[in-house]
């Protein structure tokens, strides 16, 4: 399938929990809201013309303004690639394991959760295992993170 | 082990004893300069470079220079690779577990003080001269292998200018 | 007897060699035991869990495949030490001994007690 066709499949398929987005990519990008993240989620991994089996990688986005998830998924059978959006709130962001339904998710989730500080519901084993054995500074990947060691590129004057 | 340590101060009370001590001391300085062993380590590109000045072409072999896989049998700790602060505890129980003497060449520019990490990065040990005390330092990205011979007989020429009652106790 | 002198002397000479190079290197070297030094080597981790691992137990079989045919080398020594004297019988009477322990050590091959994996 094309990707416009496959935009037109997946959201004929999901009325309403799917909005497909422009990204400048090759790949299709929707968002969808977090409720619906775990049934959007099974459709995508069942049906017979998408199947969806193969999470290649869950990324944490932190814009300035907030946060997104962004889960990316291929099917293998149908040599597709889409990605999925989830869009979290500033102050308190929770998202629901997808291990269920991937496996893979497992580390992907506990990287997201110990870099960026997202609360995975479910999960499990939310346990530090990227950063040192006595991290005590908070989550690295966000803007507003700073440590005293922590130096920024300068902004040159041209 | 009594009698090497006072070996200094006795043989400056006898006339002519300086001389003794500075032959001995030609004499060791110059076997452990010549079979340097340095110990199997490698992080990231530079222990491409490392292993590649092992190699045929640029040798280690031909200043004495043989790996070992130990910290134990090992004069050398070459820290050829990005040390992260999750890394730095075990490179300090590394060269806590060789005997003295015993050195330490920091290669590239990630051991020497973080980098190309120098900037923006929450996880990379800026310069292992916070953890070990560092005796050569070889800057490079990664360094050519003349650069990390060139260190090692930097390495040489420091040893020869040691002392026996300087390598007791370090 | 006063061959055996030179016997004795090369073993007092190799005891005494080594002897005379650990002690002259004990004087040489720094002694600096701290407790960061001594725990166990283990890849720059902490060292945790049991050292004691049960060995696998074809190690059991090649040692004792090795006794056998060591005792046999044992009874060949003085057999070939005294050769030219001994007639045809002795070589073989000899020639038998081995040939009993050959079926020893051909029915461990093809059980497969000589294969290391």
């Amino acid at each position: 399938m094309t990707g416009d066709e496959l935009k037109e499949y997946i959201v004929g398929h999901l009325e309403g929990k799917l909005k497909p987005l422009e990204s400048g990519k090759h790949d299709p990008l929707f968002e969808v809201q977090e409720s619906d993240l775990l049934t959007v989620a099974q459709v995508l991994r069942d049906d017979e013309n998408l199947k969806f089996d193969f999470l290649s990688c869950i990324s944490g986005v932190d814009t300035g303004e907030r946060f997104e998830i962004v889960y990316s998924l291929a099917s293998l059978a149908n040599n597709l690639r889409i990605d999925l959006k989830v869009v979290l709130s500033r102050e308190k962001p929770e998202v629901e394991s997808v291990q269920e339904i991937w496996p893979a998710a497992n580390w992907y989730e506990r990287e997201i959760w110990e870099l960026y500080g997202f609360d995975i519901k479910n999960h499990g084993n939310l346990t530090r295992f990227l950063l040192a054995d006595d991290w005590d500074q908070g989550y690295p990947m966000r803007k507003d993170w700073d440590a005293p060691d922590f130096v920024r590129f300068p902004e040159l004057e041209r | 082990m009594g009698i090497i340590k006072k070996l200094p101060v006795y043989s400056e009370k006898i006339p002519g004893g300086g001389l003794v001590l500075t032959s001995l001391d030609a004499i060791f300085n110059y076997s452990r300069a010549c079979s340097v062993w340095y110990l199997l380590f490698g992080t990231a590109c530079c222990a491409i470079e490392l292993m590649c000045t092992g190699a045929a072409r640029y040798d280690f072999d031909r200043l004495g220079m043989i790996f070992r896989a130990t910290p134990r049998q090992a004069d050398v700790i070459i820290v050829a690779g990005t040390i992260t602060k999750k890394f730095a505890p075990r490179l300090r129980r590394l060269y806590d577990q060789m005997a003295e003497p015993r050195y330490i060449i920091a290669m590239g520019g990630c051991t020497v003080n973080g980098g190309p990490f120098y900037y923006d990065c929450y996880s990379v040990e800026k310069g292992i001269d916070h953890i070990v005390p560092v005796d050569v330092y070889i800057p490079g990205c990664p360094p050519r292998p003349e650069s990390l011979l060139e260190g090692c007989l930097h390495l040489q020429k420091k040893i020869k200018t040691q002392t026996i009652s300087d390598w007791q106790e370090k | 007897m006063l061959e055996y002198l030179a016997v004795l002397i090369f073993i007092v000479a190799g005891i005494g060699i080594v002897l005379f190079t650990f002690f002259f290197a004990r004087l040489l070297r720094p002694s600096n035991p701290y407790p960061e030094k001594t725990i166990n080597y283990e890849c720059s981790e902490l060292p945790f869990g049991s050292s004691w691992v049960q060995f696998n137990n074809r190690f059991y079989i090649f040692g004792l495949i090795f006794v056998i045919f060591d005792v046999e080398a044992v009874f060949l020594f003085p057999w070939a030490v005294a050769f030219s004297q001994l007639g045809l019988y002795a070589l073989i009477e000899m020639v038998v001994f081995i040939v009993i322990l050959f079926y020893g050590i051909y029915y461990a091959w093809r059980k497969g007690a000589l294969k290391w994996v």
